[in-house]
């Protein structure tokens, strides 16, 4: 970029810019092998670094903190004459989050941060978020929704169709419980109480993900005899299977009732 | 921030009680096959329409498809936009405790718990649902598991009801929880627990004298106690710690019961742990349970059923889908 052309740029953090100062329409706007010989080329990114090159040259500066920088550029003749200019660069940095996990069909909540000025979020077609999400800049909580058990992703550019500032994945995942798995009576023990087994087996095992299920009937209660029973990664098998024995004292008329949530640390991902 | 509606929600999709699974007895007090139930409530005043071929239709089991597994499928097309006469429909079937002769055990049961689910769901908070609700518990006639099931629905269904229903939502199960006598005393115990923690307004009574209530009554159904112990625990009511122990420790107590109390026990005595009591021969099973090893112990004592204790007839999937 020629800095005495007076553009303005937008970059993200860890971009490099490429600057010469040369007058424009001088040379086309393009260091020039034909240029005046002898003449140099100072260039001051302030706050961040200052180059003095010979007039034709190149400086290739990184840009690795976000904020508002100026660049002065001055263009020395041979004869002792000089022009001088200056551009702004806006350096952008974002971190949209970790990685999300969403139950497909169930919203969850995202806290989305605030958007650096001209940032534009774009999410997969089939994915719960549509642009209208960019005139939010100031951050909000939004519904995230996946329509499949699959990986679906955010991205946030530098304006439309720019470069991409950030990025997150949302990994979709589905749940089957009692109602897929089914509810077995495994056994009868002497003082009358069942046993019962049912299956729970989620489409995909993510080591942030667990599973709460809380009893909601009188009587019944998990095979440690509590009310709550919490799967993490570790609580499947190989085929992403975990059974689940329920107790059902002597005397209980309905089943084993209970509801099923899924968190990704304290978001909750949907209720079964 | 408002909150944007998902498709998904619209299409009524995130059901949020599963109720699926074995029953433990097919009784479905009440009317006899066949009767319709019992009179219809002041407040379900609506016209009936005739039925139209439709998921409501099949639902109730008066479409073409009568099958357990058909009806289950039209409950879960049913959407978040019911008419009201189509609401009104799912509100008779629901009162009606007719046993119907074509379903196996317990599956209407899971048929209307479903329909509830589906209620609940609504884009619109249905009219009367919470007299529904009310109804359902109160009604004698009806069978004790869809009582017990419309408690269960109160604690989802308080969030989402009229501000001015919500006292009578409470009061119900303020009203089930001293039936003492009814294992349906846990479940509402369980449902004031919910509608406490889920709800920051809501106005729960003394719900630990309660919980004490029936942890101390000899007299309380097994359930209803059980959940009582299960709840001190959960809820840490360290006041509780001497009864436990005693629950625990007692050797004719029934082994459930001192299950649910060394598991609350790891909660609210976790420094005391289960009192190390010696096991004591005799017919009475809870006398094998060795107290000292834990409630894994306990667990493992029950597990040990005798040979051919174990109910063949009954091992097989009570309904649903296998995996």
């Amino acid at each position: 970029m020629n800095v005495l052309e007076g553009r303005q740029a937008a970059v993200r953090a860890g971009d490099t810019l490429c600057f010469v100062a040369f007058p424009p329409g001088e040379t086309g706007g393009l260091p020039d092998p034909g240029m005046p010989a002898g003449g140099t080329a100072n260039i001051d990114v302030i706050g961040a670094g200052h180059y003095s090159i010979p007039a034709g040259g190149r400086v290739f500066h990184r840009f690795d903190k976000a904020g508002a920088f100026v660049v002065r550029g001055e263009y020395r003749r041979p004869d002792g004459t000089s022009e001088t200019g200056s551009m702004g660069v806006k350096v952008s940095e974002l971190r949209l989050g970790g990685d999300l996990a969403a139950w497909e069909g169930k919203p969850r909540a995202w806290h989305c941060p605030r958007l650096p000025d001209g940032v534009v979020l774009e999410a997969d077609p089939c994915f719960g978020l549509d642009g209208s999400l960019a005139a939010r800049p100031g951050g909000a909580t939004y519904d995230l929704l996946v329509d499949a058990a699959e990986d679906r992703f955010i991205l946030a550019r530098l304006g439309s169709h720019g470069p991409v500032l950030a990025s997150m994945a949302v990994h979709g995942l589905n749940i089957a419980g009692v109602s897929e798995s089914g509810a077995y009576y495994t056994g009868e023990y002497p003082d009358g109480s069942r046993l019962v087994q049912t299956a729970v087996a989620p489409s995909r095992i993510l080591n942030d993900v667990r599973i709460e299920m809380q009893i909601i009937v009188g009587g019944v209660m998990f095979d440690d005899g509590t009310l709550v029973r919490v799967l993490r990664a570790g609580d499947f098998d190989d085929t992403r299977l975990a059974r689940v024995n329920f107790i059902m004292p002597p005397g209980a008329l309905t089943s084993n009732c209970h509801v099923m949530r899924a968190y990704q640390d304290l978001a909750c991902l949907g209720e079964y | 921030m408002k909150r944007r509606p998902s498709l998904f929600s619209l299409l009524g999709v995130g059901l949020s009680l599963v109720c699926a699974g074995p029953f433990g007895s097919s009784r479905c007090g009440g009317a006899s096959p066949g009767t319709g139930g019992e009179d219809a409530p002041p407040w379900l005043s609506l016209e009936l329409p005739a039925l139209p071929a439709t998921w409501v239709a099949t639902a109730v089991g008066r479409g073409l498809a009568r099958d357990f597994e058909s009806r289950l499928e039209a409950i879960h097309q049913l959407g978040c936009h019911l008419a009201a006469s189509d609401i009104a429909v799912l509100y008779r079937y629901l009162l009606d405790p007719a046993y119907e002769p074509w379903l196996q055990p317990g599956q209407s049961y899971a048929l209307k718990n479903d329909i509830l689910n589906a209620l609940r769901a609504q884009s619109l908070p249905p009219p009367e649902l919470t007299h529904l609700l009310v109804a359902l518990y109160r009604s004698t006639g009806q069978p004790v598991v869809m009582r017990d099931y419309a408690l269960q629905h109160i604690a989802p269904w308080y969030a989402r009801a009229g501000a001015g229903e919500r006292a009578e939502l409470v009061a119900t199960l303020e009203a089930a929880s001293r039936e003492h006598a009814q294992g349906y005393a846990g479940t509402a115990l369980i449902a004031l627990v919910r509608v406490q923690n889920e709800n920051a307004t809501a106005c729960v009574g003394s719900l630990t004298n309660r919980i004490l209530e029936i942890l101390r009554d000899d007299a309380a159904s097994l359930c209803a106690r059980i959940t009582a112990v299960q709840l001190c625990g959960l809820l840490n009511l360290t006041n509780t710690l001497v009864d436990l122990r005693g629950l625990a420790a007692g050797p004719r107590r029934p082994p459930t019961l001192r299950l649910a109390a060394m598991a609350s026990l790891r909660t609210v005595g976790p420094t005391a742990g289960p009192p190390p009591v010696q096991p004591r021969p005799g017919p009475d099973v809870s006398e094998a349970i060795p107290l000292h090893g834990g409630a894994e112990a306990v667990t493992a004592a029950l597990a040990a059923a005798p040979p051919g204790a174990a109910i063949s007839d009954r091992s097989a999937p009570i309904q649903r889908k296998t995996l």
